[in-house]
């Protein structure tokens, strides 16, 4: 099994996320302001990050919510540009080269939502289409991916009928479609039951041991503790620490990731004071 | 291109695999503007029936002498006296001396119970035998309420049916041969005197109002899945999946367009569809075949399909722009109403306007609206024709090239 993994690996070629100082300002209107008790109508979401991932690994990007992690994922996944800062996908960047960008990455989060019109099947083929697959490599990734979750049970039926933990197991399926080099998952349990959470975190588990790069945001730290090789906190949009799991026990002198959070967390909102 | 075909797709099957939506779209309309022009019809027809079959009584007060001679010499029922038939309708004559039932006559008319009140001068007969020239004529007074449809018509029945008659008869009396009144008569017996092509006549007929109609449901019919399309996605959080793909979000947007036009063109020809079939049932049930008569030439059908299909790109372009700006179905409504006002008082103007000069056919909506008018009466010239294909395709691509920018802009797409 680990020589098998090993030429996986082997076989897979490097791929690596660069975030280079990125810095992400939301301009606010006055709705905007007013509904977040603001006086100023810039809103820094994430203050000069940066951090490396690489293939074959799972890194988490942690903090409480509204720390900045789902706005820094997005701008890996192109959808947001930074304001200050490059992000490099394989060497491309982000702010010039998104289409190239999203032909090897896949992003998931529970605001993207597929159509509750189709059907999974329907928009498996969609996706992938949409993706330049060729209609037989649709076919095998369906099957493949179908199969190991399961949806051929619903696959006929729309999204709208679907349980919630159905529709994630769907959206996952569709998002991966092309089999992409990068994953990019916000909150990857958010929501799910423990039997379909499970079925997702040894699913990422399965494309780490594939080589694949996987970056997941989390605020849920026994899962982050299972599941990531390295991590970054980001706390208050910025980053207060990155590191292997073992490097952040050691740091916090505690034996629990959360413990070693709340540790961190409150050394930056001292500093902060 | 290929990205652009498969979003089209994409659009067309999530309306066509719909049985509601395509109920809601195409069946329905079409239901509803059949059932309003038959049910205007029926109603009509039946509101003509009934004033048809209505009986209208008349009270004469102080009538004169001449006078009730005259209504001797229509035909009675001698069972019924008091009972005139004129042509088809019935008239109920109560004949009155008495002051009171004149005072109480009014109040009759005024609450509906009494139709029409006619009262006579004194010596009516004295004054007409006795007319001098220059002398006042003697004034036959009456008394109706025009706001009641049987009140109304009375008067205007009995004016025509028997008062008219009366005055021919009784200036016959005073100058003997009337002929020598008519110093000339106009077209009495030229019967050729209409010169017109009818189509033209009746496509006069049809340009001051469906061309408004056409521009009206052709942006209907866009409207509430131009909305749904683009911010229904947003709302439901369907389109950041697309935005995640590989593809230039340009082609997104014109998949999105290019349905949206085949969409709406096919819901305005159901529109359409359904007057055109419903029109000669509402004509036929009120006894008119007017609008059947109306033929085009081919000619005439390939630039009306040129600018409806213009058209469509147009309309889809600007709510797709204003869909794009929204956050949401409610919001994209909002934006969209005035723009639908708007294109509303183009279609009104375009009913007035009588004399257009080349150049107006290039102002985007207006032109269109007046190049089908004109197209309908044969009047539009091929620059005009060409200016508002023109206008359109341009307007339409600005718009559509507005809306793909639109998409690159993170604070539009995501709210942020």
């Amino acid at each position: 099994m680990a020589f098998l993994i090993l030429k996986i690996r082997k076989e897979s070629r490097n791929h690596m996320i660069e975030i280079q100082n990125v810095t992400k300002i939301y301009k606010l209107n006055k709705k905007q302001m007013a509904e977040q008790k603001s006086s100023s109508s810039m809103k820094v979401a994430v203050r000069q990050v940066s951090f490396t991932a690489r293939d074959g690994e799972i890194f988490g990007v942690l903090g409480p919510n509204g720390a900045g992690k789902t706005t820094l994922l997005r701008c890996i996944a192109t959808l947001l540009q930074p304001t200050e800062g490059k992000i490099l996908v394989n060497g491309l960047d982000t702010g010039k080269e998104g289409e190239q960008i999203r032909r090897i990455t896949a992003f998931l989060t529970n605001e993207i939502k597929l159509d509750p019109h189709f059907t999974p099947k329907y928009l498996f083929r969609f996706f992938g289409r949409l993706h330049g697959m060729p209609e037989e490599d649709i076919e095998r990734r369906q099957k493949e991916l179908f199969d190991y979750f399961g949806i051929q049970e619903f696959e006929d039926k729309r999204m709208e009928e679907l349980s919630t933990g159905m529709k994630q197991k769907a959206s996952i399926a569709v998002s991966l479609a092309h089999d992409p080099d990068i994953i990019i998952f916000d909150e990857p349990t958010n929501g799910l039951d423990i039997i379909t959470a499970r079925a997702v975190t040894d699913y990422l588990r399965l494309l780490r041991e594939k080589g694949k790069l996987i970056i997941v945001s989390t605020h849920i730290m026994s899962e982050a503790q299972k599941l990531c090789d390295r991590m970054a906190m980001i706390i208050q949009g910025t980053c207060a620490f990155q590191g292997t799991l073992e490097e952040a026990l050691a740091i916090n002198h505690t034996e629990d990731l959360e413990d070693a959070f709340f540790e961190m967390y409150r050394r930056v909102m001292e500093v902060e004071k | 291109m290929k990205a652009t075909a498969i979003v089209m797709r994409k659009e067309l099957y999530r309306v066509f695999s719909d049985k509601k939506m395509i109920f809601g779209l195409f069946v329905m309309p079409a239901m509803v503007v059949i059932g309003i022009y038959l049910l205007m019809g029926i109603m009509a027809a039946s509101m003509m029936q009934d004033r048809a079959a209505h009986e209208p009584t008349i009270l004469i007060y102080g009538a004169s002498e001449s006078f009730q001679e005259y209504i001797k010499t229509i035909k009675q029922d001698p069972q019924q006296p008091g009972i005139v038939t004129i042509g088809n309708t019935v008239y109920h004559i109560v004949w009155t001396e008495d002051e009171s039932e004149f005072a109480a006559g009014k109040d009759r008319i005024y609450s509906g119970d009494l139709d029409l009140l006619l009262s006579f001068p004194e010596d009516f007969d004295e004054q007409i035998m006795e007319y001098k020239e220059g002398a006042a004529a003697p004034d036959l007074k009456t008394f109706y309420n025009p706001s009641e449809d049987y009140s109304d018509n009375a008067r205007r029945d009995i004016l025509a049916d028997i008062i008219e008659p009366y005055r021919q008869s009784l200036l016959g009396q005073r100058i003997g041969d009337l002929e020598q009144l008519t110093v000339f008569t106009v077209d009495k017996e030229n019967d050729e005197s209409v010169i017109q092509n009818d189509n033209k006549a009746q496509g006069k007929l049809f340009g001051t109002v469906i061309p408004y109609m056409i521009t009206i449901l052709l942006f209907a019919g866009a409207v509430s899945l131009g909305t749904d399309s683009f911010a229904g996605e947003k709302e439901r959080g369907t389109m950041a999946a697309l935005l995640m793909l590989p593809i230039k979000r340009s082609a997104i947007v014109y998949g999105k367009l290019f349905a949206l036009m085949i969409l709406s063109g096919f819901s305005a020809l159901v529109y359409g569809g359904a007057m055109i079939f419903a029109m000669p049932l509402l004509y036929r049930t009120l006894g008119d075949m007017l609008g059947q008569d109306l033929r085009f030439s081919p000619v005439q059908m390939c630039m009306m399909l040129i600018i409806i299909v213009t058209l469509v790109f147009l309309y889809v372009a600007l709510i797709a722009l204003c869909a794009t700006f929204a956050k949401n179905m409610k919001e994209g409504s909002t934006y969209i109403t005035p723009v639908y006002m708007a294109v509303i008082a183009v279609g009104v103007m375009s009913i007035f306007k009588e004399e257009v000069v080349d150049i107006q056919y290039l102002i985007p909506f207006y032109g269109s609206t007046i190049a089908l008018k004109n197209i309908f009466t044969f009047e539009v010239t091929v620059p005009g024709f060409l200016f508002a294909v023109l206008s359109n395709l341009l307007t339409g691509a600005l718009f559509a090239w507005l809306t793909a920018r639109l998409f690159q802009n993170e604070r539009i797409m995501f709210n942020t």
